[in-house]
C-alpha cells in the first residue's frame, strides 16, 4: 500500500521559518541600532589621558611648578601602582595582561621649598570630588596656595582615549575611535621673585621660624611671602613617601603652617602707631607736648614699665615713635580710654583678611568690650588693660600680612591695593582694583609716616640697623612678649621715603628685640631691593 | 542539489571559523575544513552501501552501546569517546543507528497500536536517559522529540496520541493556572470534537486536572528551593545570570549589531574580544550574523529552506522503511536547526545543540553528512531493487 507523504512536515517547517526569519528580522533590523550601541560599548574602554597643568613662573620668567612625566598602573580602575618609572612600567606589561597604563605628569617644583607655602602643592583627588563627577581617580588636584586658588586655571582639561577591550577587560590597544586631545592648563605668571625667596632664605638660616613679607605698595604686588621652616613639596607631588610626610605633619616647628599669612601674634610696638592716630583723630595729641619718661607709668595702683629700665627722658611725639617709648603711649592710652579704643580698633579693619589670592590667610583678632565683660567679669578689668593694648601687647593678635598691610597703607597714604601673587593667567593680565583703606585722616597719617622716619635715621632710632644707603628706609620694629619663650622679633619699613614703592615685612621668632634681629634683616633686603631697582629689575 | 546547498552552508561556516581564528589557516579553521572533507568522504563512501533493513536489535544495540561508554570512560561532562587519534560525541553519531532502527521495527507495522507504542516509547526513552545523565539535555531531548514525531507522522490512534500528549502538555501549562484553565477548555472542546470513548474522554480530562492540580503542589511543597533554583535554571539557561544568561545577551548583541549590511567579513568584534565564548560552536549562527547581517543570514536562512525544500520534494514513496527513515532525518535536521538558532536569538532556552552543516565540530558534520547519505541512498535504493 502506497502511503502518503505527510504534510505536517511542510507546514513544520514553514513555521520554524517564519518564525526565525520575523525573529531575526526584529533582532537585526528593529532593534539593530541598540544592539550596535551595546556592542560598542561593550569594547570600549574610556582611558583617561591626563592634561598637563599650567605652569607656575615668577615674575621673571623662573619656573616655580613644572611637571615630570610619570606612570600610573590601573588594574580593572582601581590604582595598582602610581609613580612609577618607564622600565617599571615595560616589567608590569609583560607580566599582567589586564593592566593598563597611563602617563601622567606630575608637579615638579624646581625650588623645592621656596614659597613653597604660597605656590601651595597637589595630591590625589578625594572621593567627595570624585563622586561629584570632578575629577576621575588618581587625578591631581590643588590642595593648597597658587594650585588650589587657581586649580581652574591650572587644571586644564584631560583627554580620552577609547580603546578595545576584550571580554575580560584586557585592553587589546588598538584605538576604537581617535582619541580626544588634553588640553594643557594655564600658565600662571606671579609677582614674585624667587632669587629673593633664596636670598631671604639664606638670611634666616640662624633662626628656626619666621616670616618675611616684601609687597609692592603701588601696586599691591607680593615680591616675596617667605615662611620659615620651609620643606621641600615635591614629596608631595607623586607617590607620597609616606614617613617624610608624617615627620612634616608631626614636626614641632609646624612646617605647613604659612606663618606669613596664617600666624598670628601680639604685633608689639608697631600697634603703637594705631595708638598714635587713634589719639590724632580724637585730638589728644599735640606733636609739641612733650612727656616725661622715667621707666615706669603709674595708674591707679598698678605700675607699667617701660621697655627701657631707666627711662627716655623728655620725648615729643616724634621722639617717642623713634625711640618707641612706652611711657608716651601709656599716657596717650589713658587719655583715649578703653572703651574709645576699642571702638576705633573694631573699625578699622586691620584684622581683616587682606590678600586676593594667599592661601590660608587668617583673621586677626582684636578684643571688644563683651570679650572683656566674659574674660573678667563686669569688675575684673580696668582702664588699665588698654595700656597693654597700645603697646600691641596683651589680647591684640595680627598676622604679619596684616601688620605689613597696616605700614603699607600708612605709607601710600592711606589705602594699598590688596596684596596678590598673581600677574598673569595664561595671556591676560590679571589687574587687582580692591584697594584697602585705612579709616584715619590723611593728615595724622602723614604725619605718623614723618615719624616713622626717624626710627631708622633718628640718633637713638630703633630701627637704625634697617636703614642702607641709597634709599631712606622708614619703618617701625616691635617686639612681642612671648609666654613661651625668647621675644619675637618684627620689623615693618618701607622705601624710599619720599615715594614708597617697597615694603618689607621680617618676623623672626624667639629671636630678640626688634631692632636687633628683625631690623639688619630687613636692612639686608632693602639693599637687594635696592641693587635691584638700580638695574631697573624692579619694580 | 542537496548536496550542492549544504556545502554552500559549509563554504559560509568555513568563512566564519576563518574569521574566528582572526584570518589564520591552521588551528581551527585547518581542522574544519578537513571535518568537511572527511565528512564529504564519508557522504560518497555511504551513498551506495546497501544497508540491511533487518536485525533490529543489532542497530538498537549498537546505539545503546555507544551511549553507554562515555558514562564509563569519559570525564565529566560524559560526553565524549576518546580513541588514539580521533574522539568523537557518541551522542550525536548515535543518531543513524538509532533512526535506522526504528524504521526497522515499525516497517511492517501499518499503524502504531498502542501495544507498540508502549515498546516504541521504552525505545525512545532509555537514550533518552543515556544522554541526559551525561548530561546533555539539548541532545536527549532529541530522543523523545522522535517518538512524538513517529506517534505524530504514523498512522495512530487519536487515543493513543492523546495518552502520550495530554500528560507533557498539562504539565507545562499547569505552570500558570490562567493558561492551564486555556488548556483545559480547549482540550476539552477537542475531545468533544473528535468523538472518542466517553470512557477515554473523562479519563484524559481528569488526568490532565490530576496533573494541573499536583504539578503546583510538588512545585511549591516538595520541592526544595534549591531543587527549584536547579529546574528553572535546567530548563531555562539564561537564568543563570552569569553563565549562559551572559552567552545569550551577549549572542543578541552580536546579532544584532549585524544590522542589515553586517559589520562585514572579518571586523566581527564580539567573538574576537572573547565575548561569544562558544563563538565556533552554539554561537556560531552569532558570529556570522554580526559580520554578514540581516542581508547575509538571510541568504543563509534561503540555503536551508531550500534545502529543506529539495529534501520533502526528493522524498518519494518507494517503501516503509524508507519512508519513515526519511521523514525522520527531516525532522531530525530541524530539530538542530530551530533548536540551535532558536537558543542563539533568545526564542527557546540555550541547549547547545549544534547548526546542522555550520558549527565546529567533526562529529556532528560527519553525522549530517552521514544521515544526507543514508536519506539519498534510501530514497533511490529502489533502482537497483528492482
Amino acid at each position: 500500500m502506497e502511503e502518503k507523504i505527510p504534510r505536517v512536515l511542510k507546514y513544520l517547517i514553514y513555521v520554524v521559518f517564519g518564525v526565525m526569519m520575523i525573529r531575526l528580522f526584529y533582532l537585526e533590523i528593529i532593534k539593530g541600532e541598540e544592539y550596535n550601541r551595546k556592542s560598542m560599548r561593550n569594547i570600549v574602554k574610556e582611558i583617561e589621558i591626563p592634561a598637563l597643568r599650567g605652569r607656575i613662573f615668577d615674575r621673571y620668567g623662573k619656573v616655580l611648578a613644572s611637571w615630570r612625566p610619570g606612570y600610573e598602573v590601573f588594574i580593572e580602575d582601581t590604582i595598582l601602582k602610581e609613580d612609577i618609572s618607564i622600565e617599571e612600567v615595560v616589567k608590569l606589561e609583560q607580566s599582567e595582561k589586564k593592566i593598563y597604563i597611563i602617563g601622567r605628569p606630575y608637579r615638579l617644583y624646581p625650588y623645592k621649598g621656596i614659597y613653597s607655602h604660597a605656590i601651595g602643592w597637589t595630591g590625589k583627588a578625594s572621593r567627595e570630588e570624585i563622586l561629584k563627577g570632578f575629577y576621575s581617580l588618581g587625578d591631581r588636584t590643588g590642595k593648597s596656595g597658587l594650585e588650589k586658588i587657581y586649580e581652574g586655571f591650572l587644571r586644564g582639561r584631560d583627554g580620552i582615549s577609547f580603546r578595545m577591550v576584550d571580554a575580560k577587560g584586557n585592553i587589546m590597544g588598538q584605538e576604537v575611535r581617535p582619541a580626544i586631545a588634553p588640553l594643557k592648563g594655564m600658565d600662571i605668571i606671579t609677582s614674585l621673585d624667587v632669587d629673593m625667596g633664596i636670598y631671604i632664605d639664606s638670611l634666616f638660616l640662624p633662626y628656626k621660624k619666621g616670616a618675611c613679607i616684601v609687597i609692592n605698595i603701588k601696586n599691591g604686588e607680593i615680591l616675596s611671602i617667605y615662611s620659615k621652616p620651609v620643606f621641600d613639596i615635591n614629596i608631595l607631588s607623586g607617590k607620597v613617601n609616606e614617613k617624610e610626610w608624617f615627620n612634616i605633619k608631626n614636626d614641632s616647628l609646624n612646617p605647613l603652617l604659612n606663618r606669613a599669612v596664617s600666624g598670628v601674634y601680639p604685633p608689639g610696638s608697631i600697634f603703637k602707631i594705631f595708638t598714635a592716630l587713634t589719639g590724632f583723630e580724637l585730638g589728644i595729641i599735640d606733636t609739641n607736648e612733650i612727656i616725661e619718661c622715667k621707666g615706669k607709668y603709674k595708674l591707679g595702683n598698678r605700675i607699667f614699665k617701660d621697655w627701657k629700665k631707666e627711662g627716655h627722658g623728655k620725648v615729643n611725639f616724634r621722639k617717642a615713635v623713634e625711640v618707641s617709648c612706652d611711657v608716651y603711649f601709656y599716657e596717650i592710652a589713658r587719655r583715649i580710654g578703653l572703651k574709645r579704643f576699642l571702638d576705633k580698633l573694631n573699625v578699622s579693619k586691620i584684622e581683616e583678611e587682606k590678600c586676593f589670592d594667599v592661601f590660608g590667610e587668617k583673621r586677626g583678632y582684636f578684643p571688644d568690650i563683651d570679650f572683656y565683660y566674659k574674660r573678667y567679669g563686669p569688675y575684673g578689668f580696668s582702664e588699665g588693660n588698654v595700656l597693654n593694648l597700645a603697646i600691641g601687647q596683651g589680647e591684640i593678635l595680627l598676622t604679619p600680612i596684616q601688620i605689613a598691610v597696616f605700614i603699607g597703607q600708612i605709607a601710600n597714604n592711606g589705602k594699598m591695593v590688596k596684596p596678590h601673587i598673581v600677574k598673569k593667567i595664561g595671556a591676560d593680565n590679571v589687574e587687582i582694583k580692591d584697594t584697602l583703606i585705612l579709616p584715619f585722616k590723611k593728615k595724622y597719617i602723614e604725619i605718623v609716616k614723618n615719624a616713622l622716619y626717624y626710627v631708622c635715621n633718628g640718633e637713638k632710632g630703633t630701627g637704625r640697623l634697617a636703614a642702607i644707603e641709597g634709599w631712606k628706609v622708614a619703618g617701625k620694629t616691635g617686639t612681642t612678649q612671648n609666654p613661651f619663650g625668647e621675644d619675637h622679633s618684627l620689623f615693618c619699613g618701607f622705601a624710599p621715603f619720599e615715594d614708597p614703592v617697597f615694603l618689607v615685612m621680617v618676623l623672626v621668632e624667639n629671636a630678640g628685640m626688634g631692632g636687633e634681629v628683625a631690623a639688619p634683616l630687613a636692612g639686608k633686603i632693602f639693599n637687594y631691593l635696592y641693587k635691584k631697582w638700580q638695574k631697573n629689575l624692579l619694580p | 542539489m542537496a548536496l550542492i546547498l549544504v556545502i554552500f552552508a559549509c563554504i559560509l561556516s568555513s568563512l566564519t571559523i576563518f574569521s574566528i581564528s582572526k584570518g589564520k589557516f591552521t588551528g581551527l579553521f585547518q581542522k574544519h575544513i578537513m571535518n568537511i572533507f572527511f565528512a564529504i568522504f564519508i557522504y560518497l563512501l555511504f551513498i551506495r552501501i546497501k544497508i540491511p533493513r533487518r536485525y533490529f536489535l543489532v542497530y538498537y544495540l549498537i546505539t545503546i552501546i555507544l551511549l553507554l561508554i562515555p558514562l564509563f570512560t569519559s570525564p565529566y561532562p560524559k560526553r565524549w569517546i576518546k580513541m588514539p587519534v580521533f574522539s568523537f560525541q557518541p551522542s550525536e553519531i548515535a543518531k543513524v543507528p538509532f533512526l535506522i532502527s526504528l524504521p526497522v521495527f515499525l516497517q511492517n507495522k501499518e499503524n502504531v497500536k498502542f501495544k507498540d507504542s508502549i515498546y516504541l516509547f521504552f525505545l525512545c526513552f532509555l537514550p533518552f536517559l543515556l544522554v541526559l545523565i551525561e548530561p546533555d539535555m539539548g541532545s536527549s531531548i532529541f530522543y523523545i522529540f522522535m517518538f512524538f514525531m513517529i506517534i505524530l507522522v504514523r498512522k495512530t490512534d487519536i487515543n493513543v496520541r492523546l495518552f502520550y500528549i495530554i500528560p507533557p502538555l498539562s504539565l507545562i501549562f499547569s505552570f500558570n493556572y490562567i493558561t492551564f484553565i486555556f488548556f483545559l477548555i480547549i482540550l476539552t472542546v477537542f475531545i468533544i470534537y473528535v468523538k472518542i470513548r466517553r470512557l477515554f474522554a473523562f479519563c484524559f480530562i481528569l488526568i490532565s486536572i490530576f496533573i494541573g492540580l499536583a504539578t503546583p503542589f510538588v512545585w511549591s511543597k516538595v520541592l526544595k528551593d534549591y531543587q527549584r533554583e536547579r529546574i528553572k535554571v535546567f530548563l531555562n539557561p539564561s537564568l543563570d545570570p552569569k553563565g549562559a544568561g551572559w552567552q545569550i545577551s551577549q549572542g543578541l548583541i552580536a546579532i544584532g549589531s549585524g544590522r542589515i549590511t553586517g559589520k562585514g567579513f572579518m571586523k566581527g568584534m564580539q567573538k574576537g574580544l572573547a565575548f561569544l565564548p562558544a563563538a565556533h560552536t552554539d554561537f556560531i549562527f552569532a558570529s556570522f550574523a554580526e559580520e554578514f547581517g540581516f542581508i547575509g543570514s538571510s541568504i543563509l536562512f534561503a540555503i536551508y529552506f531550500l534545502f529543506f525544500w529539495n529534501l520533502i520534494f526528493i522524498l518519494k514513496y518507494t517503501d516503509s522503511f524508507s519512508l519513515i527513515f526519511s521523514v525522520m532525518v527531516i525532522f531530525s535536521y530541524l530539530y538542530s536547526f530551530s533548536l540551535n538558532l532558536g537558543g542563539e536569538m533568545g526564542i527557546i532556552p540555550l541547549t547547545g545543540i549544534p547548526l546542522p552543516f555550520f558549527s565546529y565540530g567533526g562529529t556532528s558534520m560527519v553525522t549530517n553528512f552521514l544521515l544526507l547519505s543514508l536519506f539519498r541512498n534510501f530514497q533511490r535504493s529502489f533502482f537497483y531493487k528492482r
